[in-house]
């Protein structure tokens, strides 16, 4: 992509263009990307799932059935936020972690894979090899992170708002008052 | 200049290279020559900060660094490209970050060795890739340009034609180290040999000095590593006398 054609780019074109100078010449950096962007949204699905799932789970027990009908039980108290989130968010993402640095490392190897074109990167500036190696699992460590904080909110907001307020530990009730001002804003 | 000064290389216990003096000045066509394992290829290593070592080696009294490692270019029979870049992925790749490139050169030489210019570089035979290899090193702009075994696997009419081609293009400051097995076919072509037995320089000659004394390079090197051209005799004698 020649340098006087950067302002008609699309998001897309900066993206691929940035992508081209900051990973290892000739990989195949396109379909690396897409499926580093595929593993993250089932990494952030398998999150999401695990706390609707915890969370369907808790708000069931704290009904009662009386004549037919859904009673929420006296002084029934939800599970905590933190507990519901646990199990999905500190697996999915950090293995998706793991995986964002295994892909900088196979990059970094790839210098010394099926030829020795480290020799050459020897004599380009010091950080071009890091910068190659490290630049996109860093983007995708980024994106996930990102992913991350916006399920969480998703997460807290469903806890907040489908929860009656009762049954809502005590200081998420004292808290999700100002929070809830806050999106409601 | 490229001066080496006391240079020695160990692997564990084993010292590869030692005890290396060598200059290698403007202009120069270097052949160094030794047997397999000689220390050759540690040797140019070692000058392209490559692998650690003791002692010295500096490009016009500066120490080799980032800052001027772009003067010295390296072909290697281990290749040093990029397997999934094309060669015009390549020639830009060069443009960007060697402000010397040799755009022009690099052309004319794609065009003499008939090399694909789009085709991913894994994808080449290795006849190929060491001609790639070597036009590269050669495109750097480098002005010093160490070549280790680069022709290994490529048909003799590619090498000579090349060795005249290179005599043609190469411009007077220009340094080329070549380390080869070729010897003879290299002998026209080299203005000075240094040779390198089990680790140490023990020969450092230049064409003329052997013109001079009505000698050449193949006679050089033969009376340096002391050949004994009745060794196959005697063997073939003993295997003889033996009963085989």
């Amino acid at each position: 992509m020649e340098k006087t054609d950067m302002k008609k780019w699309t998001p897309v074109q900066r993206l691929w263009g940035f992508l081209e100078k900051n990973t290892p010449p000739g990989s195949n950096y396109k379909k690396l990307f897409c499926q580093l962007v595929i593993i993250l949204l089932i990494a952030g699905l398998f999150a999401f799932l695990s706390f609707l799932t915890g969370y369907s789970s808790a708000k069931r027990v704290l009904y009662t059935w009386d004549h037919g009908e859904q009673v929420l039980r006296e002084g029934a108290q939800i599970m905590d936020i933190g507990w519901l989130m646990r199990h999905g968010f500190k697996t999915a993402f950090p293995a998706y972690a793991a995986f964002c640095i295994g892909v900088g490392a196979a990059q970094l190897a790839s210098f010394r894979r099926e030829s020795r074109s480290i020799y050459l990167m020897k004599r380009l500036p010091k950080d071009e090899v890091l910068r190659r190696s490290f630049a996109l699992p860093l983007i995708a460590l980024l994106l996930g992170f990102a992913l991350a904080v916006l399920l969480a909110n998703l997460c807290v907001a469903i806890y907040v708002h489908q929860t009656p307020p009762q049954a809502l530990p005590e200081q998420v009730r004292l808290w999700s008052y100002d929070y809830l001002i806050f999106v409601k804003r | 200049m490229l001066e080496i000064k006391d240079l020695t290389k160990y692997y564990g216990n084993r010292a590869a290279v030692y005890d290396i003096f060598l200059n290698m000045g403007p202009g120069e066509l270097i052949g160094l020559f030794g047997e397999n394992g000689a220390g050759k290829t540690t040797l140019m290593k070692c000058i392209l900060g490559l692998t650690g070592f003791k002692g010295s080696v500096t490009l016009d009294g500066e120490p080799i660094t980032r800052r001027n490692i772009a003067r010295l270019s390296f072909a290697t029979s281990e290749h040093s490209f990029f397997p999934g870049l094309s060669a015009k992925g390549h020639s830009d790749f060069y443009r960007e970050h060697f402000p010397r490139y040799r755009e022009k050169r690099f052309k004319a030489l794609m065009d003499f060795f008939e090399l694909p210019l789009s085709t991913p570089l894994r994808s080449f035979s290795t006849g190929q890739k060491n001609q790639f290899e070597v036009i590269m090193a050669l495109s750097q702009g480098a002005d010093y340009i160490l070549m280790d075994e680069p022709f290994a696997g490529n048909d003799i009419f590619n090498r000579e034609d090349f060795y005249k081609l290179l005599l043609g293009i190469l411009e007077p400051t220009e340094t080329i180290m070549l380390s080869t097995h070729l010897i003879e076919e290299v002998s026209g072509f080299i203005d000075r040999a240094v040779l390198i037995h089990k680790g140490t320089i023990i020969g450092d000659k230049k064409a003329s000095e052997l013109e001079d004394e009505g000698s050449d390079l193949m006679e050089y090197i033969k009376k340096t590593y002391n050949y004994r051209p009745d060794r196959v005799a005697k063997a073939l004698q003993e295997l003889e006398d033996g009963g085989r």
